[in-house]
């Protein structure tokens, strides 16, 4: 799909001068250019071009990653950051080769949890699952958001890359939600950006906010590492409510979801607004390429409401219950609201893995690839979207996954249609697919997230100009040499 | 044994599974052994289903079979609250939420009440809302 420049490495110093090199730093059980240890990092579970790095790494301390960052600058040698290699869009694929910076095997603490201020100071490779586990038996008044990714996913790659979570209707995306950053600077140079700066040297307990200076840790987020590594990250927690329900909404028809999805997202009583297709109920029984037939529902929406006192939870289910009334006698299509839980144990014990997350939402792999473009939507045009996009996935006869989720009030939403396929089989028609989508929501000025390489070309070639040239000034000024995981955003 | 086929529709699934682990039961097999009816259940608002007891095998087909033996119709609503336990058959009955059709083939209904109701009944237990 795209053509990447391939860089020699190897001109200005010889590999085994850097094989060396890095022993020197890391020690030689952490460092590897064995083909047998690369090939994983070569490749994900998309349709992103695979491209061999040269070298893996897997640093202990953030000293080790400061040699690193000064001997590749010597010698432009990229360095690629990797945690668990799960996201969606080849970020950690090294376009060009060069150091696989494996930082989620050994760099995995959680540094600090703090209670009154809620916040947690985490090194990158600290899991969804490590982070709940530890809040659960250590701080059961404190919650974070957890999204339908494998409880081995990294909680700070999420974050950096602006994921969504069950709290999303509420808070809006993950990266709102970092207040300061720690991170190493081409020149080697350790800084930390928040409100954590305040002191020279490092303190667990004034990583309290992001502002009110400068925003220096938006140069790090969305930047799928290119500006610097990202060593420590301080993420906001959440009060933990005692009383929670979650409500099913049935729904027939694309622009009723979209109203549900709208509505309820700015009532401002729900945490998660989250709808998918109901196909997906079929694929999660195993039906490979399940057919919708005509009377079944076409959308299932979960809604997520919680509360301090039973009350406060009771009150705002009977608004969401009121709301859905009234939606119900405007619309022209049917829907229904009912308990998801009972309606789960109905359909089978599986289906709480929709809730019960972090989890791995196994319809999603049934089979070696796994893609999606990952969007911020306008709510106002979710109907044609979700009606294009599933006409599209029939045309091509693959089985519809279109996931949709309110952000922060219904001030925007997520839009996503997915694709799990045979890596074999269906690579082409994936990748011509893909592009078809991207052609629809680029129409509604969709903003794609966690973006590969051929999906930013796209998108230069029609956006603002003058934002690509920012774009370039500021990667050119922090990374002169292109170390930083060269190769995204045509950069 | 009885043999159960793979429907495509999700409330057959959801059907499916329901009535798979109530198959290990003796009593169970016992009632339906050689048992032959044609049964629909349909939720209001959603769609039909038919479920064809015939000796020891059940098959559910989408839609409603133009021949059965009897119909259930019932609201969403009535089909959680008999799965909490909040409500039996009867009680949505009476409440106007469950309709019956061939309502005079007391036996039918009452067997198939049982196994029915004891399904869902049985699914709730498999997790407990917090």
């Amino acid at each position: 799909m795209t053509t990447i420049k391939e860089r020699n490495i190897f001109e200005r110093i010889e590999k085994e001068k850097i094989l060396n090199g890095l022993i020197r730093i890391f020690g030689k059980s952490n460092v590897s250019d064995r083909q047998h240890d690369l090939y994983p990092y070569s490749y994900d579970m998309t349709e992103a071009t695979p491209h061999m790095p040269d070298f893996v790494v897997i640093p202990e301390t953030v000293n080790q990653i400061i040699s690193l960052v000064n001997f590749c600058n010597e010698y432009s040698i990229p360095i690629v950051p990797y945690i668990s290699g799960n996201n969606v869009g080849g970020l950690t694929i090294p376009n060009e080769g060069g150091i696989i910076l494996d930082m989620g095997k050994k760099m995995n603490k959680i540094i600090k949890i703090h209670e009154s201020m809620m916040y947690a100071i985490l090194e990158p490779g600290v899991t969804f699952g490590q982070l709940k586990k530890n809040l659960d038996e250590n701080h059961p008044n404190l919650k974070y958001g957890y999204t339908m990714a494998p409880p081995y996913a990294s909680v700070v790659g999420n974050a950096l890359l602006s994921g969504l979570s069950n709290l999303s209707g509420s808070y809006g995306s993950m990266a709102d939600w970092v207040n300061g950053l720690e991170i190493i600077l081409n020149n080697g140079d350790l800084v930390r950006t928040g409100s954590c700066f305040i002191s020279k040297e490092f303190k667990p307990n004034n990583w309290f906010a992001r502002y009110p200076i400068p925003d220096l840790t938006g140069l790090f987020i969305c930047w799928q590492g290119m500006t610097g590594i990202v060593t420590k990250c301080a993420i906001q927690l959440w009060p933990k409510k005692e009383y929670n329900k979650v409500l099913l909404g049935i729904v027939y028809g694309h622009e009723e979801c979209a109203e549900i999805i709208r509505e309820l997202g700015r009532i401002e009583v729900c945490e998660d607004i989250s709808a998918i297709n109901s196909e997906i109920a079929k694929m999660t029984y195993g039906l490979i390429k399940p057919k919708k037939f005509e009377k079944e529902p076409d959308y299932v929406v979960l809604i997520s409401i919680s509360g301090h006192t039973k009350e406060l939870l009771n009150a705002k289910i009977n608004y969401v219950r009121k709301v859905f009334k009234k939606i119900k006698e405007r619309v022209k299509n049917k829907i229904f609201l009912t308990n998801f839980f009972t309606f789960a144990n109905i359909l089978g014990p599986e289906f709480r893995m929709f809730y019960d997350i972090p989890s791995v939402i196994t319809p999603l792999y049934e089979w070696d690839g796994l893609t999606w473009i990952g969007s911020y939507a306008n709510p106002d045009h979710l109907g044609p979207l979700m009606e294009k996009c599933y006409n599209l996935f029939n045309q091509y006869g693959i089985g519809p996954i279109i996931y949709m989720k309110s952000m922060k009030s219904a001030h925007y939403c997520v839009f996503r249609p997915i694709i799990r396929y045979n890596k074999k089989k269906e690579q082409a028609i994936v990748e011509k697919l893909q592009k078809e989508f991207l052609k629809v929501m680029l129409e509604y000025d969709c903003v794609p997230y966690k973006t590969p390489v051929w999906m930013t070309e796209k998108i230069r070639e029609r956006c603002d100009p003058n934002w690509i040239k920012l774009l370039e000034r500021i990667k050119n000024a922090m990374d002169p040499n292109n170390i930083f995981n060269p190769g995204k955003w045509g950069l | 044994m009885s043999i159960i086929n793979q429907p495509k529709d999700i409330l057959g699934l959801a059907l499916k599974n329901l009535l798979t682990p109530m198959l290990n039961e003796e009593k169970i097999l016992k009632k339906i052994k050689n048992w032959h009816r044609i049964i629909v259940v349909e939720l209001i608002g959603l769609y039909e289903i038919t479920l064809i007891f015939n000796n020891s095998e059940i098959t559910i087909e989408y839609g409603e079979k133009p021949k059965y033996d009897l119909k259930i119709r019932m609201t969403l609503d009535a089909l959680i609250a008999i799965t909490e336990g909040r409500m039996g058959l009867i009680s949505a009955f009476l409440r106007r939420k469950l309709k019956v059709k061939k309502i005079y083939r007391i036996f039918t209904i009452n067997k198939f009440q049982s196994i029915l109701v004891k399904a869902l009944h049985l699914a709730n237990k498999t997790y407990v809302e917090a």
